[in-house]
C-alpha cells in the first residue's frame, strides 16, 4: 500500500536526500550562472552558500561521506567570495558547477549503488575538491576534471577544453560589492505538493464524473417541472369538469367533491413546487461546486514556465564557453502558467533551438565586432499567453538567414523550380527550413549555418498540438515563434458518429464538415471523389479506415469531414455530426500500447468513454490504404495478398522522408520484392503486428517512435523477434552503427548505399531472392 | 421513482400498488454500493477459520469463483465503446465506471464458452461488469451473472479439471463446490496474463 502523503516512513533516507538534492542543485546551478554574469553581486552568493551547506549536512546524515568533503569545499569557496575575499571567475564557476553535477548525480543513486559510484569517481572528486580548495586559497587552479555526470555532452567537452581559462582572482582592496546592481535573485518556487500520477488521474476522473452527475440533477428538475404542469392541467380539468356538470344542471353533492380534489391537487402542487425549488438550488450548488473542483483539479496541472526552463541558462552558458562566444541569455515570462505536459514536450525543441542559436546563429565576439555589433550576443526565450494560446519565442541577434542562399539551396535540392522559387515570399521560404531532410548540419551551414534538425522541432511542436515558424529579426538575427495550446488537458472536438458509435475529432485538425449528395460523387478507377471549392477530394468511408463495421444504411446524402495533412486532403464519410464539445483528454491505458489512429480517450457529456481520433495518423492510414489498394474491397485484397505472399518476399520500409521511402521502395520493388511503406516507427509497429513481413528496413531518426526503439520492440516481441532488420540512416559514425546493431539490427547501412547496388545486395544477403525458392 | 421516507402516501387508492412494487423495485445504486462494500469487508476479514471469500460468477453456462480480495466492485452493464482496430472477441472496448475508464473484456472467448443467449437488452439482464484487480492492474470483466459471495475452505479446493472447459483450465486453480454447483477457482495472475496477451 502506498503510504499517505504526510507519512514519510515509506521513503528511504536516500529518497529524502534525492528530493533535497533536486532543490539545492537547481538553486546552485541557476545561481552560479547568474553570478557569472555579475560576479560582484555578493547578494547572489548567500543562497548558494546555504545550498552547499545544506547538501553537506544532508550527505553526512545519509552517510554519503564521499561528497561531504566536496560540498564543504564548495561552501568554503562561496564563503570567501561572499566575504569579498575573492571574485569568482569563469574557472571557479566551472568547478562549482562540476561539483553541483557530482552532487546531483549522487542524488540519483539507488540504494546499493553508492559504494561503486564513489569508488569509480574517487579520483575525480578528490581532484575537484583540490581545485575548489586551491581556488578558495586564491591560487590559480587547473581545469576541473571531466564531470562525473555531464548534463550534456558539451559540458564534458567544455571541461576538457584546455583553452578554458580558470582563475579565481584574489582581491586586494575590498570592493564595495553592494553598490553593484544585482539582478533579481531567482525567487523561491511556490511550494508544490508531489502527487502520484495515478492518484491525480483518479481525482480528475472523479471530478469530471461529478460534473456529469451534477448536470443530471438538473434533468430531474426539468422532470419535476413537467409533473407540475401535469398537475396544473389536472386542476384546470377538474374546474372545467365541475363547471360543465353545473352547466348541464347536475346536482353536485355537498361538500363539493371537486373542491376537495382541487385542494388535494393544490397541496400536491405546492409540495412539488417547494421540492423542485430546493432540488433546483441543490443541483445548481452541486454543479457549481463540481465545476469549481473540476477546474481546480485541471489547473493543478499548470506549472510556471520557469519550471521547464531551469536547465537552459546552464546549457547556454556551457555552450557559449565551449564555442568561445559571449552570450547574454534572457528568459521572460517565468511565471506564465503552462500545462505540465506541454512543458515537458517543450524541453527537447527548445533545447534544440537554443543549441542552434549558440552554435550557428550567434557569432564569435571577433566576427560580431567586424560587423559592428556589440560583442555580446543576445539570446532570448520568452513565454506569454496570447489569444488563448501559449506563445513562445526564441530569438537571437546573430547572423540570421541569408534568403538568397536559402533560395538557391531550395532550387539546387530540386524542391521547387527556379522561376517559382523567385516568387516565393520570405515566410514561404522560411517554411522550407522545417522540411524533413532539408537541413542537415553540413548542408545548412553552407547557406546560413542554420537548421540542424528543425524538422524534428517541427514535428515535436506539432505533436504537442502547436505550430512553429521562423522569421528574420530586424536588424539582425532570427526569431522562432511557437504557438501551442495552453493546456493539452482540454480540447475542442467535433463529435462524429462512425459505424454507430461517437468519435471525437479535434477541431484543430478538421478542415470542414460538408454534406455531399450521392449524385455528386465521381468514381475513377474504383476510387471515389467529389468536388469541393474547385478541388477534387478523395472520398473514403471513415468506418473502413478505422476498421469498424459500418451499420449505415445507404442514403442520398453523405456527411463528410474534410481532413488534411501536409500533402493530402481527404473526405471521410461519417454517419452524422453529433455536435461540438470540450473534452478532458486522458491518456490511453498503457497496456494497450500505441493504437493506430487514436490519440487519447475522454468522457463525453453522458460520462461514457469516447475515443479521440489522431487525425494526422488517420490521414496516413488513408494514404497507405490507398497506396496498397486495400481500401476498395478488403476481402479481395486479403486473398490477393496471401497468394502473393506464397511467392514473393515482403519488405516493410520505414522512413519519415517521403523521398527516401520512395527510393527504397522503388529499388526493392524493382528487384521484385513486395514492398510496403510506413512513415514512422509507430506506424510500422502497428503494421507489423497486423501483417507478416520477411524484412524490415528502417530509418533511425523519426517522429513518434524512432528506429532504435522500433528495433528493440521487434526484438522483444515473441512473434516478431526473428524478422531480419536493416537500418538505413544518414548517421555514419561508428557509435551510431554500434547503437543500431546493439539494439538488434542485422545490418546497418548509410543512405549513400542508394547510389550503388549496396542496399539491394544487402537485402538479398539477408533474406535471399524475392521469389522463395529462387535462391535455394 | 424512489420513495421518500418523510412523505406519507396521499391516497389509499394506490397503496396496494405501492406495496406490490415495493419489493420488486430496483435498489438504489448507493444502497447497492454500501452493501457491496459492507459484504466485501465482511468477506475479506479473516474469520480465523482460514477460509477465504470468493465471488461466484457465471460465464456462459459455467460457474467460476473469483477470490474476494481481487474483486473491486460489481457494476450493472454500461455502454461499451469500441477502440478502433483493437476490438477482439476478448477485448470488447472501454467502459466508464464512476468516471474511471476501464478495459472491458469478455471471458467467453478467452475461456472458449458461448455467451448466454437472449439476455441482450432484456430487463432481466443478469449480466454484470465485475471489476477485478491484482498488483495494481484492473480489468472490467463482462460476465453473465454474479451469483453470490461465499466463504470456502481451502482444503475443499479439489484439483479436478473434469468440469472445467479446456481453454479455461489455464486460468484456474482447482474446483470448489458452491450451492449452485461446482465452480472453477480463477487464478487472477494467470487470468491477467491471458488478458494482457489478448490485447496485442
Amino acid at each position: 500500500m502506498t503510504p499517505p502523503p504526510d507519512d514519510l516512513s515509506g521513503f528511504s533516507m536516500l529518497d529524502l536526500f534525492k528530493a533535497e538534492v533536486e532543490t539545492h542543485a537547481a538553486t546552485l546551478e541557476q545561481g552560479l550562472v547568474d553570478l557569472e554574469a555579475s560576479p560582484s553581486s555578493t547578494a547572489l552568493i548567500e543562497p548558494l552558500m546555504r545550498a552547499a551547506h545544506s547538501l553537506k549536512g544532508a550527505a553526512r546524515i545519509v552517510g554519503l561521506n564521499g561528497v561531504v568533503g566536496l560540498a564543504h569545499a564548495m561552501e568554503e569557496l562561496l564563503v570567501k567570495a561572499q566575504h569579498g575575499e575573492l571574485l569568482l571567475g569563469g574557472g571557479a564557476i566551472d568547478l562549482l558547477l562540476a561539483g553541483t553535477d557530482v552532487l546531483r548525480r549522487t542524488g540519483e543513486l539507488q540504494e546499493g549503488q553508492t559504494d561503486a559510484f564513489f569508488e569509480e569517481r574517487k579520483a575525480d572528486i578528490a581532484k575537484l575538491v583540490g581545485g575548489l580548495t586551491a581556488a578558495a586559497d586564491g591560487s590559480a587552479v587547473e581545469a576541473p576534471p571531466a564531470p562525473a555526470a555531464p548534463p550534456a555532452a558539451v559540458s564534458q567537452a567544455a571541461a576538457a577544453d584546455p583553452t578554458t581559462e580558470v582563475e579565481a582572482e584574489p582581491v586586494a582592496p575590498k570592493p564595495k560589492p553592494t553598490s553593484a546592481p544585482a539582478p533579481a535573485p531567482s525567487r523561491a518556487p511556490a511550494t508544490a505538493v508531489r502527487i502520484d500520477p495515478e492518484v491525480f488521474t483518479r481525482m480528475l476522473s472523479y471530478a469530471g464524473e461529478s460534473v456529469v452527475q451534477a448536470r443530471r440533477l438538473a434533468e430531474h428538475t426539468d422532470a419535476f417541472d413537467a409533473v407540475r404542469r401535469l398537475l396544473d392541467r389536472l386542476d384546470a380539468q377538474l374546474a372545467a369538469t365541475r363547471d360543465r356538470l353545473r352547466g348541464e344542471g347536475v346536482e353536485l353533492p355537498d361538500p363539493d367533491p371537486f373542491e376537495s380534489l382541487r385542494r388535494e391537487t393544490e397541496v400536491a402542487l405546492q409540495m412539488l413546487q417547494e421540492r423542485t425549488q430546493r432540488l433546483d438550488e441543490s443541483s445548481r450548488h452541486a454543479a457549481d461546486l463540481a465545476g469549481r473542483m473540476y477546474r481546480q483539479v485541471l489547473s493543478s496541472r499548470m506549472r510556471p514556465f520557469s519550471e521547464g526552463v531551469t536547465n537552459f541558462p546552464r546549457l547556454v552558458r556551457d555552450l557559449a564557453r565551449e564555442l568561445g562566444k559571449n552570450v547574454k541569455f534572457e528568459i521572460e515570462g517565468r511565471d506564465v502558467p503552462v500545462d505540465r505536459d506541454i512543458l515537458e514536450r517543450l524541453d527537447a525543441p527548445l533545447n534544440h533551438m537554443l543549441r542552434n542559436a549558440c552554435d550557428h546563429g550567434l557569432e564569435t565576439p571577433a566576427e560580431r565586432q567586424a560587423k559592428g555589433k556589440f560583442d555580446v550576443g543576445m539570446l532570448r526565450l520568452e513565454a506569454r499567453h496570447h489569444a488563448g494560446m501559449l506563445d513562445i519565442r526564441v530569438e537571437d541577434d546573430g547572423r540570421g538567414v541569408d534568403l538568397e542562399a536559402l533560395r538557391s539551396r531550395i532550387v539546387e535540392r530540386g524542391m521547387i523550380r527556379d522561376d517559382i522559387a523567385r516568387d516565393l515570399s520570405e515566410s514561404e521560404m522560411m517554411e522550407f527550413l522545417f522540411l524533413p531532410g532539408f537541413s542537415t548540419r553540413k548542408e545548412v551551414t553552407e547557406i546560413s549555418g542554420r537548421g540542424v534538425g528543425l524538422d524534428v522541432v517541427h514535428s515535436m511542436v506539432r505533436d504537442a498540438g502547436g505550430t512553429v515558424r521562423a522569421e528574420r529579426r530586424k536588424p539582425h538575427g532570427l526569431r522562432f515563434l511557437m504557438i501551442l495550446p495552453i493546456t493539452r488537458s482540454v480540447i475542442r472536438v467535433a463529435v462524429l458518429q462512425v459505424a454507430g458509435e461517437p468519435f471525437a475529432f479535434p477541431l484543430t485538425h478538421i478542415e470542414s464538415l460538408v454534406r455531399v449528395e450521392v449524385a455528386q460523387i465521381r468514381s475513377i478507377e474504383n476510387r471515389q471523389s467529389f468536388e469541393l471549392g474547385g478541388r477534387e477530394i478523395g472520398l473514403v468511408p471513415a468506418a473502413e479506415v478505422l476498421g469498424l463495421k459500418s451499420k449505415r444504411k445507404p442514403t442520398d446524402t453523405l456527411y463528410v469531414v474534410i481532413v488534411k495533412s501536409a500533402d493530402a486532403e481527404y473526405g471521410l464519410a461519417i454517419d452524422r455530426y453529433l455536435g461540438e464539445q470540450s473534452l478532458v483528454v486522458r491518456t490511453l491505458d498503457p497496456r494497450l500500447g500505441a493504437v493506430a489512429n487514436v490519440s487519447a480517450v475522454a468522457l463525453d457529456a453522458e460520462g461514457q468513454p469516447i475515443v479521440i481520433v489522431d487525425v494526422q495518423d488517420l490521414v496516413r492510414s488513408v494514404d497507405s490504404l490507398l497506396h496498397d489498394g486495400r481500401l476498395r474491397t478488403i476481402r479481395a485484397t486479403s486473398r490477393a495478398r496471401s497468394e502473393s505472399r506464397r511467392q514473393r518476399k515482403r519488405v516493410l520500409v520505414v522512413d519519415d522522408s517521403i523521398t527516401v521511402r520512395e527510393v527504397e521502395r522503388k529499388l526493392l520493388a524493382g528487384r521484385g520484392y513486395d514492398v510496403d511503406v510506413c512513415v514512422d516507427g509507430a506506424d510500422a509497429w502497428n503494421t507489423l503486428r497486423a501483417q507478416d513481413y520477411d524484412l524490415v528496413v528502417t530509418d533511425v531518426d523519426m517522429p513518434r517512435m524512432n528506429g532504435i526503439e522500433l528495433v528493440r520492440r521487434i526484438r522483444d516481441d515473441a512473434r516478431l523477434r526473428a524478422i531480419p532488420i536493416m537500418i538505413v540512416s544518414y548517421k555514419e559514425s561508428e557509435a551510431d552503427r554500434m547503437r543500431g546493431l546493439e539494439a538488434g539490427a542485422n545490418a546497418y547501412l548509410t543512405k549513400s548505399s542508394f547510389h550503388d547496388e549496396t542496399l539491394v545486395r544487402e537485402v538479398v544477403d539477408l533474406i535471399g531472392e524475392p521469389m522463395a525458392g529462387d535462391d535455394e | 421513482m424512489e420513495a421518500e421516507p418523510d412523505r406519507k402516501p396521499t391516497g389509499d387508492l394506490q397503496a396496494e400498488d405501492h406495496a406490490a412494487h415495493l419489493l420488486s423495485r430496483e435498489p438504489a445504486p448507493a444502497y447497492l454500493d454500501a452493501w457491496s462494500r459492507a459484504l466485501r469487508r465482511e468477506l475479506e476479514k479473516d474469520d480465523g477459520s482460514g477460509r477465504f471469500g470468493a465471488g461466484v460468477i457465471k460465464v456462459g453456462e459455467e460457474l467460476f469463483a473469483v477470490p474476494t480480495e481481487n474483486v473491486v466492485e460489481v457494476h450493472p452493464l454500461v455502454p461499451i465503446r469500441t477502440l478502433p482496430g483493437r476490438a477482439t472477441d476478448v477485448f470488447r472496448g472501454l467502459v466508464s465506471l464512476r468516471g474511471e475508464i476501464h478495459l472491458c473484456v469478455s471471458l467467453h472467448a478467452l475461456f472458449g464458452l458461448d455467451a448466454v443467449e437472449g439476455a441482450e437488452g432484456q430487463a432481466s439482464d443478469a449480466r454484470r461488469l465485475l471489476v477485478v484487480r491484482s498488483g495494481g492492474e484492473r480489468w472490467a470483466l463482462l460476465v453473465d451473472a454474479v451469483l453470490d459471495f461465499e466463504r470456502f475452505d481451502p482444503e475443499a479446493v479439489r484439483t479436478s479439471q473434469v468440469t472445467v472447459a479446456k481453454s479455461a483450465v489455464h486460468f484456474t486453480n482447482g474446483v470448489i463446490q458452491t450451492p449452485a454447483g461446482p465452480a472453477a477457482l480463477i487464478e487472477p495472475r494467470r487470468l491477467f496474463e491471458g488478458l494482457s496477451r489478448s490485447l496485442s
